[in-house]
């Protein structure tokens, strides 16, 4: 264990010498993505470069949501980035949409039963993608947050995160309770 | 076997009907996201065998895995974004997803992995989710804010009131005093409308009196008045002093024993909590109890004398006008309640939107420069735009819902004033009643109306200061964690021997940051600890300070447990140098002599030429009684750090343990402050976290330090030789530096 750790510091003392930082933009065509027996997904890169355990992680995951996907070593180092997700072939685009569901558990709020103000948090009773939800916003300046385009993004007591797309299209009733926190 | 409770029946069939199943109950829990992404519940059940994932399907559940808990190399708890993954690794290195769960879920499925491994590995099971449940209320599941156990939900108002009531005894003469003139002034304030319907019926119906005895009763009646206003007017400006007084006796005792207590805390309940929300329960809660108890309560005990006492009056002058009168009374608490939750509301909004107004005005003028040299002002003028409408909006919707809240509660006091003339002179024509009487009744009504409204938005502050009060009761009745035992021992002369004996330990039970660690040090020693950050060093440090007791294992000083030591032994023996230097607001004189604060000038002196601090504290104005600022704010970073060294000089302990700064000071500064360290250290055992070289060239001993375990124990020269973690973290500090 302390002999990793040395090979680990060895490392990046060897990365830190190179002197070539520029972003290593991957072909969507030459890169294939699969999931072998041990439940990692696996990255292949122009057939000879096979990379285990990937870490698939976006770099604008509130704005950008399929664009600029970072691939990701099992030592959190940066094989290259994607520019589009779609440009993937469909079994690899997948598996990538799969593990990029995972890791950004985010639900879309499709429907506002009721938003209470209570003893200093904020209650949302609301019906998502995934179910009915009710939970509290605490510091409801930092956790309800709007983004470009009049999206809303709210981040409960938890760290769960719940997305508003388009406030305007909600019905009346969702809309009449948005107006207490906007 | 036996059934843990509250696991659903159907999971208990599925998992003995399944062919793998045996061995006793373990633990169960359920998460909160199916494995398709939906909300909803998956089970996992750990027997003495196996572990089992349950899935609810419509009518039945099913195992949708079963793991033997022979062939479970680990479970790894892997928190994502806004939820986390519970997956198995096998001794074939295989990973098995077993759960999905949302955020809500991530600290207690981190602790289940750790207890569901180790009882795979050594057939004990220890889970205690109860640090967790804390975090929720038992009664309602709210969530509770961060750090406290208070639910506003479910507090149990009457024993929080009677608990702050009880810091009234020592002024019993003084509260006292303030009801009985709350109730003069109350009384004084329903004596006019009364004289008025005197002068009415007796003094100006001319059937009744002759005339210069009408003369002198008008004198006397409107004497009678201006006494009454006078001595109202008096006895409230009395009252205000005594409440003022009152209040803020009150809460200075209680803001004064919240403040010992923090003290008394140990660390760790520090390390669970922002600065700012302890110090919001100083300042904030008590201030908010104190407006409370100054100007709401006083006010609120009037409202009611006033309601009673003006009610009683209405129903003896006319119990049938009074029953009209309580008619409009529904709809002006409606109005109150409901029109009052929209402005609150309202107020929120306009807040907010206030509050972000000003950031971005305050960014943009901040960075004033960062715009001028991009370029950027006409992005900002749109910025600001955009939140200047939207704060304009919000103003203009709670104006109007202004507008229209206190015409409606007009009208409303109106409808029953006219109801009032209209019954009423009805009575007075039928001659059931004065024209004094009813002028008396109209009088009265205005006084009547008033507190009723009033009353009816009370609960919501005497909600908000019992809320208040509750979280500044949960410091007084918090315990700490460090605790001196009764037979304690002073160390009394110290050598400085240290020695830890297989100290395990970590911040959280399931996570030990120091485990099964052994290092003995002689006194006079120089120990150089080296690690990654998060290797476990400054958990040794606290350790040995003892501002956590360790789990399993001992810290000896002189060959005695340091949980056996009394607190000030132990403090006058050790000395801190912390990384961030941390100076309180005072002269740099009363910081140099924090810890010793009988210490002689001469002394403080002494000791800041041996810091090389003497040179420039003197070249001060103010020298020596040069104030610091808040945080030593006022000084630069390399003049705290000697002052802070000379502070620990003068204490004079007999061990030292120095985290070195990383901050980079200029080169002459950088020698002062090692020749300071230089003489700090010099005839002490001295354990430090070291970043410089030098340092460690000149150490005693080096120490690594990694994943809480000692790695590589010896002097540098030999450890650089050996080519091993002390080797490449060296080197890596290097490379960095370049």
């Amino acid at each position: 264990m302390v002999q990793a750790a040395a090979a680990e510091v060895q490392a990046s003392v060897m990365s830190a010498r190179q002197t070539d930082v520029s972003a290593r933009v991957l072909d969507p065509l030459s890169i294939r993505i699969f999931k072998p027996d041990s439940g990692f997904p696996n990255l292949i890169v122009h057939d000879h470069a096979c990379y285990t355990r990937v870490k698939i992680v976006r770099c604008f995951p509130l704005s950008q949501a399929e664009n600029f996907i970072s691939f990701r070593d099992s030592e959190n180092r940066e094989i290259g980035l994607l520019e589009n997700l779609h440009d993937l072939d469909e079994d690899s685009r997948n598996i990538a949409k799969e593990e990029l569901e995972k890791r950004y558990f985010v639900s879309e709020v499709t429907d506002i039963y009721s938003i209470r103000h209570l003893h200093g948090a904020v209650v949302f009773d609301v019906e998502t993608n995934r179910g009915r939800r009710v939970f509290d916003v605490h510091d409801r300046h930092r956790n309800i947050v709007h983004l470009p385009g009049g999206r809303l993004f709210v981040v409960d007591g938890d760290g769960c995160q719940y997305s508003i797309s388009d406030p305007s299209s909600m019905p009346t009733r969702a809309r009449g309770q948005l107006y207490k926190i906007l | 076997m036996a059934a843990p409770l509250e696991v659903p029946q159907p999971v208990l069939n599925a998992v003995r009907s399944h062919p793998g199943c045996g061995g006793e109950f373990q633990f169960a829990i359920h998460t909160d996201v199916r494995s398709d992404g939906s909300f909803g519940e998956e089970w996992l059940v750990v027997t003495a065998g196996a572990l089992y994932i349950l899935q609810r399907l419509e009518d039945s559940v099913e195992v949708s895995r079963y793991i033997p808990l022979n062939t479970l190399e680990s479970l790894k708890a892997e928190t994502m974004v806004g939820g986390g993954v519970l997956y198995a690794m096998t001794k074939e290195q295989t990973a098995i997803e077993l759960l999905r769960y949302s955020g809500s879920q991530a600290k207690v499925f981190g602790e289940v992995a750790g207890a569901v491994e180790k009882y795979a590995k050594t057939g004990n099971f220890d889970l205690d989710l109860s640090a967790i449940e804390q975090q929720f209320c038992p009664k309602c599941g709210r969530r509770l804010t961060e750090g406290s156990r208070v639910c506003p939900n479910c507090l149990d108002h009457g024993r929080t009131f009677k608990r702050l009531m009880a810091y009234v005894r020592p002024y019993r003469a003084q509260t006292v005093l303030l009801v009985c003139v709350l109730t003069v002034i109350t009384a004084a304030q329903m004596l006019p409308p009364y004289v008025t319907k005197m002068i009415i019926d007796d003094v100006l119906t001319p059937a009744t009196t002759r005339g210069h005895l009408r003369q002198m009763m008008l004198t006397a009646l409107v004497l009678i008045l201006a006494g009454a206003y006078l001595l109202r007017h008096l006895l409230t400006i009395f009252s205000g002093r005594i409440s003022g007084w009152l209040g803020n006796s009150l809460t200075y005792d209680i803001r004064r024993e919240v403040f010992r207590s923090l003290q008394h805390l140990s660390l760790s309940y520090f390390d669970g909590r922002q600065t700012g929300a302890v110090m919001s329960r100083v300042n904030h809660d008590t201030q908010h109890l104190h407006s409370f108890l100054v100007n709401v309560l006083p006010f609120g005990i009037h409202c009611i004398l006033m309601v009673l006492g003006i009610g009683a009056i209405l129903f003896v002058i006319s119990w049938k006008i009074t029953l009209f009168i309580l008619m409009p009374i529904p709809l002006l608490v409606w109005i109150g309640r409901t029109v009052w939750q929209q402005l609150h509301t309202s107020y929120a909004r306009y807040f907010e939107r206030r509050s972000r107004l000003n950031a971005t005005v305050g960014d943009s003028l901040w960075g004033i420069r960062v715009v001028k040299a991009f370029s950027q002002e006409g992005r900002e003028i749109d910025r600001f735009g955009e939140k200047n409408l939207d704060f304009r909006e919000a103003g203009v919707a709670l104006e109007q819902k202004w507008a229209f809240y206190m015409p409606a509660i007009s009208f409303v006091t109106m409808s029953g004033t006219m109801i009032v003339w209209y019954v009423g002179s009805l009575d007075v024509i039928a001659g059931g009643m004065t024209l004094g009487a009813l002028v008396w009744y109209v009088g009265n009504l205005a006084m009547f109306y008033g507190p009723v409204q009033t009353l009816t938005n009370i609960t919501n502050y005497l909600s908000n200061a019992l809320t208040s009060a509750e979280r500044v009761f949960e410091i007084l009745d918090t315990e700490p964690d460090i605790v001196e035992s009764e037979d304690a021992v002073d160390l009394g002369e110290v050598e400085g021997n240290i020695e830890m004996q297989h100290v395990t330990f970590g911040y959280n039970r399931f996570q030990p940051v120091i485990e099964d660690f052994s290092l003995k040090i002689e006194a006079g020693e120089t120990i150089g600890l080296v690690g990654r950050s998060g290797s476990g060093k400054s958990t040794i440090m606290n350790l040995i300070c003892r501002f956590y007791d360790v789990q399993e294992g001992r810290v000896l000083i002189d060959g005695v447990d340091i949980r056996s030591i009394r607190k000030d032994s132990l403090g006058r023996s050790i000395g801190v140098v912390l990384q961030e230097t941390f100076l309180f607001d005072g002269t740099v004189a009363e910081n140099i002599s924090y810890g010793r604060p009988e210490s002689t000038l001469l002394e403080i002196i002494q000791s800041a030429k041996a810091a090389n601090a003497h040179d420039f504290i003197v070249s001060f104005p103010d020298g020596y009684d040069t104030r610091v600022g808040e945080r030593g704010g006022k000084l630069s970073l390399g003049e705290r750090q000697r002052v802070s060294i000379a502070r620990a000089i003068l204490n004079d302990p007999r061990i030292l343990i120095l985290d070195e700064a990383t901050s980079s000071v200029d080169t002459e500064t950088e020698k002062q402050i090692q020749q300071a360290l230089e003489r700090l250290t010099r005839d002490r055992t001295t354990l430090v976290i070291a970043h410089r070289l030098s340092t460690l060239r000149n150490a005693d001993r080096i120490v690594v330090v990694h994943e809480g375990k000692l790695a590589e124990c010896g002097r540098h020269d030999e450890l650089m030789r050996q080519h091993g973690l002390y080797y490449w973290l060296i080197t890596a500090q290097e490379v960095f530096k370049e």
